[in-house]
């Protein structure tokens, strides 16, 4: 009985932590993502206007 | 040969976050491999006997060594020391949002050990099929791959 109660616990909390991370993650990516693409263009409008 | 124009290369191969995770994944799957050689030379023992052998040990591994939860502790700790030695500027409230995984799986491990040592609970909680076991070891993949591909960007956007 006590170990299924450990059990729930533990299921619910791990699924609480699941969830801020996959926020967290989420923006994180959305934010290193659009850094990259602006540092790509960048890049690329340089050596256009080098050539 | 046809000669592609930037504005063509960068169509035909856009940065996708997909390839990133690709090289995450691949990176998980290396690791697991080799952090767990010993269970795997183990079992390829027991294939080749036809189960005679080695049987015991395969649950000696799994159930009172933990070997599994090692593994995975290992891969969070490299992922998290990979980030940390990055010198990735974060927020205060987003690295403990962000290291609230590794700090949730090493709260569930010492809680399981404490209660082993006390006889609370037994060593199945460390076979394959226990709840401990299951959710440690999903946490432990959705972190390594996805907090890793996030380092690839990172290290992409730096190094270009």
């Amino acid at each position: 009985m006590n170990k299924d109660i450990y059990n729930i616990i533990v299921s619910v909390l791990g699924v609480i932590v699941a969830t801020i991370f996959g926020i967290v993650s989420k923006k994180m990516m959305d934010t290193n993502m659009h850094k990259l693409r602006e540092h790509e263009a960048a890049k690329k409008s340089h050596a256009t206007q080098r050539d | 040969m046809e000669q592609l124009t930037p504005t063509e290369q960068s169509q035909e191969n856009p940065i996708r976050f997909r390839n990133y995770l690709m090289k995450s994944v691949k990176w998980v799957i290396g690791n697991t491999l080799f952090g767990l050689l010993p269970l795997w030379f183990i079992y390829f023992l027991f294939v080749i006997s036809r189960g005679k052998v080695a049987s015991s040990e395969i649950d000696h591994i799994i159930e009172h060594d933990a070997a599994i939860l090692f593994v995975c502790c290992g891969m969070m700790g490299a992922v998290l020391w990979d980030f940390m030695l990055a010198g990735i500027k974060l927020k205060m409230s987003v690295a403990f949002r962000l290291f609230i995984v590794p700090g949730f799986v090493a709260m569930v491990l010492f809680t399981d050990q404490v209660l082993i040592l006390l006889k609370a609970i037994d060593n199945t909680c460390f076979n394959l099929r226990s709840y401990t076991t299951i959710i440690i070891v999903v946490l432990t993949i959705s972190f390594t791959i996805f907090t890793k591909a996030n380092l690839y960007v990172i290290e992409d956007t730096r190094n270009e």
